[in-house]
C-alpha cells in the first residue's frame, strides 16, 4: 500500500510545483513462482514490485512520469521531467474524474507454506514422468502465485482500490522417439492450489507431444478447418485491439462506423466481463477510475460497442477500457477478461460431421504473423488431417492464412468445450471455430 | 547506488543461507520514451528505472529476488526469503569485494542533459520526410526511446564492476495507402551512442526508407503460399538466422539437451558456406555492452564456422551444467529478471558473391526485402518469421511486391539449404523477447540465399 504521508508529500509537491488535477496510480505486484525440475527445486523466483505514476496537468498541458523508487528525493525529480514533458507534449488538459465503485478483492483461497507446494509438485512431477515410455524431461512443473494491488488516487482525496490474485500451474514435457524429439506444455489458472491438476496438465502435455512425433507437412491448398479452443482464444486475445477506438482513429482497422452493422455470422457473440469468474483479472475500475463494465463487443454477428478511454477525441461513451501496462506506461484502450460465447456441440462432435478437415491444435508466431491495421494473418501451426474413414494424421511444419475481418464472417460452427489464451492479464476464453475453408501452406 | 557494504552484506547473507555463489545486480536507468503520431505527440515521458536484483546459486539451482525499495533490512529480508529452498551449508565463502571497476562511458551527449523539445524536433524532421516522399503516404509513427543506464554487478567470487549503457533508437513506421489497401514499412536505427547519433545518420533518409516500403507494399498481391528459393536482403534480414538457430545455441537451450545442437560440437550443422558470429563486444553497436549483465567482459563469439559447431553462448549458471567457461552472453532487460545466455549482436559472416550473382542464379523465388519479426522452439528447431516486403523473383529478377508471407522451418535444416552468401554484410537493430526479457540487439547478414523453404501465404 502507498505510503499516506509520501502520497500526501507528492501532492503538495505538485501543487507548489504548478501542476494541477494530479493524480496517482500505484501498481504493487507480488509474486512467488517455484519450478521443480528432475524432482527437486530448480528455480524459485519471489518479487516484490512496486512503481508509482504520477500524472497532471502543468501550464495547461497534460503529462506524467514515474518512479520506482519510492521517495520523496525520487518524486522531486520525477516532477521536473513532468513539467518538462507536459511543455513539449503539448497535450490538452485532463481532469481526474474517479468514479464512485466499492473496493473489490479476489484472494487466493487458504495459501499453502511454500515447502508443502514443493512437496506436491516433486510428487506429480514423479507422476508424470512415468505417464509415457517416451518422455525424455518434465521440463516444467511450476506454481506461480500473484497478487496485484491497485491505487488510483486524487488531489481531492478521492480514492479508488483494486486487488486481485491468481495462482497458475504449468507443465512442460520433451518427448521422443526414433531420434525425433517434440515438445509441449500445458497450463491451469486458478483461485487455488489445491484445484490445480497437474495429472491433468501431465497428461494434456504428453499427448500433445507425442501426437507430433511423426508429424509433417501436408500440401498447401484450401481445407475445411478448425481452430481448436485454445489457438482461437490466442489469436482473439492478439485481435483485440481491432475493437478499440485508438486502433480507428488512427485510421487503421475497419469497424470505424460500424456499430450496430453486421460484422460476424449470427452465432458469433464476444463479451468483455471485469468480473468473469474464471477470468484472471478482477477489475472494478479502470486506470482511469472509471467504472467497469460488463459489455458486448459483437452480439449474435452484430458489432455492440468499441471499447473505449476518456483520452480518445471521439468518445462518446466511456466503457471503463483505459488501461496501464504498468505504472511506467500511460493509459491506453484495453480490455480485462474476454470471453465468446460457446455452441451446443463438442468439437468431437462437430468433426464427426465433416469428411474432411485439418484440426489446428497450436499456432505459433502470433507477434509477428498478425497484422491487426489489415486483419491478414499468417501462422506456423499444428494439428492433425482427418479423413473419413482413414487414420488421424499428424500435421506440422505448415502455415494457417487469412484474413480476421473475413474469418469472422465465415465461421459456421462454434463448440461446446472452451479453453483460455496464454496470458493471465488479459483472459479470453473461446470455443473451437469451425471454418468452411481456410489457407493451408505446406509442401 | 546501493553502497558496497550493503551490497557485501547480501552476498554474506546468501552464503550463509545455503548458497554457493550469490551475485547483486543493481540498476540506475534514466530512460525517455516519445511517440510522435504524424507532427502530435501521441505519448512522451521522462523516467527513473531503480532497483536490486539478487540470485543465488546452490549447484545448478538458482533462487531470484528483486526490489525497488534498497534499505538493508529489506534487502536482506528478502535475500533470506528466498534462499529458503536451500539446505544450509558451511562450506561455501564469500570473498571480499575488490575496488570497483568502473567502466568509461564512451558517449559524448548524455541524453539527460538534452532538452526534451530537442528530442521531439529529430523526430519532427523524420515525419516531414516520410510525409514528403509520396501523396500515398497517410501516417508517419515515430518512437523515439533514450536510456542511460548504469549498472553494477558484484558477486561471492568478489567481482565488482560497473557499466554504463547510453542506448538510442528510433522506430519509424509509415502507413500507405494505395486503392483502399493501407500497408506499412518500417526502419529501426539505434546505436549505443549518445544523441549525438542523430547528427551522425541522415534522418530524412530513414523517414524516406519508412515511407519508401509502406508505398511499395499498397496495394500488393497476396503471397502464394508454397515451397520455393528465398533470397533474404542483408541487414535485418540475419533475423531468420537470429531465429533458426541462435536461440537454439544460447545455453538455456542447450545446457539440458533441449536444443537441436546440444552435444553436437566440431559437428557439421550447417551449410559450408555458414559462418555464424555472435559479438557483443562490436564498439558503439545496439546489441553490444561493456560487460554482460553477469559482469564478463563482452566479446566476439564463433558460433558456427564454415558450416561446423564452434561454440555456444553461456551464462555462469549454464557454464557450470555444461562445465564450460562463460562466454560474456548472461544478459537481462532489468533488475527484474535473472540472467541468461542472450544474443548481442549475431550475424552471418561475408561470403564470396556478389548481390548480383544471387539473383541472376534464382530463376524463380521470393525475394524478402525486410522482416519484421519471428519467434522459434528451440527443441524442435521450428521457426517462424513474418515478411514487411517482399517481391517475386522471376527469371532471375525482381518482380511485382507480395503481401502477407510467412517463412517457416526447422533451423537444422534451413541452415544446410543456405546455398549462397553474399559479400555485402549489414547488421541491423532490434529487439528479443525471451526468458530474460526484451533486449536489445543486432541482427545482420549479407544477402543470403536458401534454395528451398516453405512460405506461407493467404493464396
Amino acid at each position: 500500500m502507498l505510503n499516506h504521508q509520501l502520497k500526501t508529500n507528492i501532492f503538495s509537491l505538485c501543487k507548489a510545483e504548478g501542476i494541477e488535477q494530479a493524480e496517482l496510480y500505484y501498481r504493487r505486484t507480488t509474486s512467488v513462482k517455484v519450478n521443480i525440475e528432475n524432482e527437486e527445486v530448480d528455480t524459485c523466483k519471489q518479487s516484490d514490485e512496486e512503481g508509482l505514476n504520477i500524472s497532471g496537468n502543468y501550464q495547461g498541458q497534460y503529462a506524467a512520469t514515474y518512479i520506482e523508487k519510492l521517495d520523496e528525493a525520487s518524486a522531486k525529480a520525477a516532477i521536473t521531467y513532468l513539467k518538462e514533458a507536459a511543455q513539449g507534449n503539448q497535450k490538452p488538459i485532463r481532469n481526474s474524474h474517479l468514479a464512485k465503485v466499492n473496493e473489490t478483492h479476489s484472494k487466493v483461497e487458504e495459501k499453502q507454506p511454500l515447502n508443502e507446494i514443493i512437496k506436491e509438485l516433486i510428487a506429480a512431477q514423479g507422476k508424470i514422468k512415468d505417464m509415457d515410455a517416451r518422455i525424455d524431461s518434465v521440463t516444467e512443473t511450476s506454481y506461480i502465485q500473484t497478487t496485484v494491488e491497485i491505487q488510483l488516487y486524487d488531489e481531492k482525496e478521492g480514492c479508488l482500490k483494486d486487488t486481485y490474485e491468481y495462482c497458475k500451474g504449468s507443465v512442460g514435457v520433451v518427448v521422443e522417439e526414433d531420434g525425433i524429439r517434440q515438445n509441449a506444455s500445458a497450463w491451469e489458472l486458478s483461485g487455488k492450489f489445491e484445484k490445480i491438476d497437474y495429472l491433468a496438465l501431465g497428461k494434456k502435455a504428453v499427448t500433445d507431444a507425442t501426437a507430433l512425433l511423426k508429424a509433417a507437412p501436408i500440401y498447401s491448398g484450401t481445407y475445411p478447418v478448425i481452430l481448436q479452443n485454445n489457438v482461437a482464444a490466442n489469436l482473439i486475445s492478439y485481435i483485440l485491439p481491432i475493437f478499440f477506438q485508438d486502433t480507428l482513429e488512427k485510421g487503421t482497422g475497419k469497424y470505424a462506423g460500424k456499430i450496430g452493422t453486421k460484422v460476424a455470422t449470427e452465432k458469433f457473440t464476444l463479451v468483455e466481463d471485469p468480473q468473469l469468474p474464471s477470468g484472471g483479472v478482477k477489475r472494478s475500475f479502470d486506470d482511469e477510475g472509471t467504472a467497469t463494465n460488463k459489455k458486448y463487443i459483437i452480439q449474435n454477428g452484430i458489432l455492440k460497442n468499441i471499447v473505449n478511454r476518456s483520452a480518445n477525441k471521439e468518445a462518446t461513451l466511456l466503457t471503463g477500457n483505459g488501461f496501464r501496462e504498468s505504472y511506467k506506461t500511460n493509459v491506453g484502450t484495453g480490455v480485462t477478461n474476454c470471453y465468446v460465447e460457446k455452441g451446443t456441440r463438442t468439437t468431437e462432435t462437430i468433426l464427426k460431421d465433416l469428411t474432411e478437415c485439418v484440426i489446428i491444435t497450436d499456432a505459433d508466431g502470433l507477434f509477428a504473423g498478425i497484422n491487426v491495421n489489415t486483419g491478414d494473418f499468417s501462422l506456423i501451426s499444428s494439428g492433425y488431417y482427418r479423413k473419413k474413414g482413414q487414420a488421424d494424421r499428424p500435421v506440422k511444419q505448415i502455415t494457417i492464412g487469412g484474413n480476421f475481418y473475413q474469418l469472422f464472417q465465415e465461421i459456421q460452427e462454434l463448440s461446446q468445450d472452451t479453453a483460455a489464451s496464454e496470458s493471465e492479464e488479459q483472459y479470453v476464453e473461446s470455443p473451437s471455430i469451425y471454418l468452411k475453408q481456410l489457407m493451408i501452406g505446406g509442401l | 547506488m546501493l553502497t558496497k557494504e550493503v551490497t557485501q552484506k547480501i552476498l554474506e547473507t546468501a552464503i550463509a543461507c545455503g548458497g554457493d555463489f550469490a551475485e547483486v545486480f543493481v540498476e540506475d536507468k534514466y530512460n525517455t520514451t516519445i511517440i510522435k503520431n504524424n507532427q502530435e505527440v501521441e505519448d512522451g515521458s521522462v523516467a527513473r528505472d531503480y532497483g536490486v536484483g539478487i540470485r543465488v546459486f546452490c549447484g545448478t539451482k538458482y533462487v531470484y529476488t528483486y526490489s525497488s525499495n534498497d534499505s538493508e533490512e529489506n534487502l536482506l529480508q528478502i535475500t533470506k526469503e528466498v534462499c529458503q529452498v536451500f539446505q544450509k551449508n558451511n562450506k561455501s565463502v564469500c570473498t571480499t569485494l575488490s575496488p570497483l571497476e568502473t567502466a568509461p562511458i564512451l558517449s559524448e551527449k548524455q541524453f539527460s542533459e538534452i532538452p526534451y523539445k530537442q528530442k521531439l524536433e529529430v523526430m519532427d524532421q523524420v515525419v516531414a520526410a516520410g510525409r514528403n516522399y509520396d501523396r500515398a503516404v497517410k501516417r508517419m509513427w515515430i518512437k523515439y526511446l533514450d536510456q542511460e543506464q548504469h549498472i553494477i554487478v558484484a558477486n561471492s567470487e568478489g567481482l565488482y564492476k560497473e557499466d554504463n549503457r547510453n542506448k538510442t533508437r528510433m522506430l519509424i513506421s509509415s502507413y500507405a495507402e494505395k486503392d483502399g489497401d493501407t500497408q506499412s514499412g518500417y526502419v529501426g536505427p539505434g546505436a549505443m551512442k549518445g544523441f549525438e547519433f542523430y547528427q551522425e545518420i541522415d534522418l530524412d533518409a530513414y523517414g524516406r526508407e519508412a515511407a519508401r516500403g509502406a508505398c511499395a507494399m499498397a496495394g500488393a498481391d497476396y503471397c502464394t503460399a508454397g515451397q520455393m528459393s528465398v533470397v533474404v536482403e542483408n541487414g535485418f534480414g540475419g533475423l531468420m538466422f537470429h531465429e533458426a538457430c541462435g536461440h537454439s545455441l544460447e545455453a538455456s537451450s542447450v545446457a539440458k539437451g533441449n536444443s537441436e545442437f546440444s552435444n553436437r560440437l566440431g559437428q557439421l550443422v550447417a551449410s559450408e558456406v555458414v559462418t555464424l558470429v555472435d559479438d557483443g563486444s562490436i564498439p558503439k553497436a545496439w546489441g553490444s555492452l561493456g560487460i554482460d549483465d553477469e559482469g564478463n567482459k563482452t566479446r566476439k563469439n564463433v558460433l558456427i564456422e564454415n558450416g561446423v559447431l564452434k561454440g555456444y553462448m553461456i551464462d555462469r549458471l549454464n557454464a557450470r551444467i555444461m562445465q564450460m567457461e562463460p562466454t560474456g552472453s548472461g544478459r537481462r532487460e532489468s533488475y527484474k529478471y535473472a540472467p541468461t545466455s542472450r544474443m548481442t549482436n549475431t550475424y552471418i559472416a561475408p561470403g564470396k558473391h556478389t548481390r548480383e550473382e544471387i539473383f541472376a542464379a534464382t530463376n524463380q523465388g521470393l525475394f524478402v526485402k525486410s522482416i519484421s519479426a519471428g519467434s522459434v522452439n528451440p527443441v524442435t528447431g521450428d521457426f517462424n518469421f513474418a515478411v514487411a516486403e517482399a517481391y517475386e523473383i522471376k527469371n532471375g529478377k525482381i518482380g511485382k511486391p507480395v503481401k502477407g508471407a510467412t517463412l517457416i522451418g526447422k533451423g537444422g535444416e534451413v541452415l544446410q539449404r543456405v546455398d549462397m552468401v553474399g559479400d555485402n554484410l549489414s547488421i541491423g537493430q532490434g529487439y528479443c523477447y525471451a526468458g530474460s526479457g526484451a533486449l536489445y540487439i543486432g541482427a545482420g547478414q549479407p544477402t543470403v540465399r536458401i534454395s528451398n523453404m516453405t512460405v506461407g501465404g493467404i493464396k
